[in-house]
């Protein structure tokens, strides 16, 4: 009876280390991944954002084994960047999307996609939006711009700087001089005296 | 004439006393030892494996296809987070491109460019899709053709309108990938819907992707 009950003792003790253990470990969880999400430096933006002009579109070469920007980025298209920087000024974009597959993406410097437009097989999506910087207050979310012949969009991004990408899929030699001829309706440029 | 202090006598009592104090530390040392290595261990290990795997909260398995669900959204989880600036990822939202990632075989074994996989099964159904071969870190696998995958324009279907596309070193007639000489690979699979919407399928309907069957190793 007293060996067991120095046997039980002994084994709540070891059942009192195991599970203050596995507390702490789930607090070391916790730390560390939450301090590796806050410390992550926006690898990819800064990779692939060195050499891109601010406010200007940029047209990235096709990507092939020795020419590849990004890890794992698809090398079935050809893509068109805009590094933006709405610290002074408001960011017009336009873009012209004519098929299914084509699409116009906006990017936080963390990679975050805040914003996506497909291309749709049924007509050509003309694209136009206006970019709005953070910590303007008197704007409430994403709002409009009503011009003469249409609604502009306006877009409140979550951060000033970032990036725009049209990807345009390669669906064969034929499609080259489409994408080529729609990768130049690609415009991105700092509204000024909007501000 | 001074008084010689009598030799300290060592009793058994003592000898007791010494090995307690001495199991007594002993004790304390492997309890704190094992203390510190289930909480460090268990804390990194669990977060590594979470960040690389994933874990049922933040991805969707279909076969052998992984979907991170967070991943590229601004409010993404840590772990997603963490691992697409790991891997220096650039991708879209989940809510808008549904990306779908394969290490591993049906029976999962980790792919490998030693061997030849066959991806069959009915073309994914959204509006547009295409599938890359990367080596483990995401690089384009070098190869003559310069062919890294194939697209819903590119890729040749079956007569019943399904879909083989085949992963190997050397030539196979028809889709065919050339893994060369890559070692571990990965396959990525995105679909895109014309709505902006990741694809989700039908009441009642689950989605159906390809399957990826190895056929032989050299």
């Amino acid at each position: 009876m007293k060996m067991a009950l120095h046997w039980a003792a002994a084994a709540w003790g070891q059942w009192r280390l195991i599970s203050a253990a596995l507390v702490a470990a789930a607090i070391i969880h916790i730390l560390v991944t939450l301090s590796s999400a806050q410390i992550a430096e926006a690898t990819a933006y800064k990779i692939l954002g060195k050499g891109l002009p601010i406010n200007q579109v940029a047209f990235g070469k096709p990507i092939t084994a020795k020419d590849q920007p990004l890890p794992f980025f698809s090398p079935d298209a050809l893509y068109s960047f805009c590094r933006y920087d709405a610290s002074t000024a408001r960011i017009s974009v336009s873009a012209k999307l004519p098929d299914v597959g084509w699409s116009l993406s906006l990017h936080t410097p963390k990679g975050q996609n805040f914003y996506f437009v497909p291309g749709s097989g049924d007509r050509e999506t003309d694209i136009k939006l206006v970019l709005e910087p953070p910590g303007n207050v008197f704007a409430l979310g994403n709002t409009e711009i009503t011009t003469a012949n249409r609604t502009i969009p306006v877009i409140k991004l979550p951060d000033v700087h970032g990036l725009i990408i049209l990807k345009a899929p390669i669906k064969g030699l034929a499609y080259r001089r489409l994408i080529d001829e729609k990768r130049a309706a690609f415009k991105c440029q700092a509204l000024t005296g909007l501000r | 004439m001074a008084f010689m202090t009598p030799p300290a006598i060592i009793t058994p009592d003592h000898f007791i006393r010494i090995k307690r104090a001495l199991q007594s530390a002993l004790g304390l040392i492997v309890k704190l030892t094992t203390f510190v290595f289930i909480a460090v261990f268990g804390g990194l290990f669990s977060s590594w494996y979470v960040i690389g795997y994933g874990a049922t909260f933040n991805t969707e398995r279909v076969g052998p296809w992984v979907k991170w669900t967070m991943s590229g959204r601004l409010n993404s989880d840590p772990y997603s987070l963490i691992r697409q600036d790991q891997r220096a990822m650039l991708i879209f939202s989940s809510t808008f491109v549904s990306r779908y990632e394969a290490a591993f075989d049906n029976s999962n074994r980790r792919l490998h460019s030693a061997c030849h996989y066959a991806i069959e099964g009915p073309a994914p159904s959204s509006d547009w899709w295409s599938l890359n071969v990367y080596d483990a870190e995401g690089r384009l696998v070098p190869n003559a053709s310069n062919r890294h995958g194939f697209n819903a324009a590119t890729v040749i279907p079956n007569t019943d309108a399904s879909i083989r596309i085949d992963l190997a070193r050397e030539a196979r007639p028809g889709n065919w990938v050339p893994t060369s000489r890559a070692g571990r690979i990965v396959v990525v699979l995105e679909l895109q819907n014309r709505t902006g919407d990741a694809v989700v399928p039908d009441d009642g309907e689950e989605l159906v992707l390809p399957s990826i069957r190895r056929i032989d190793c050299r």
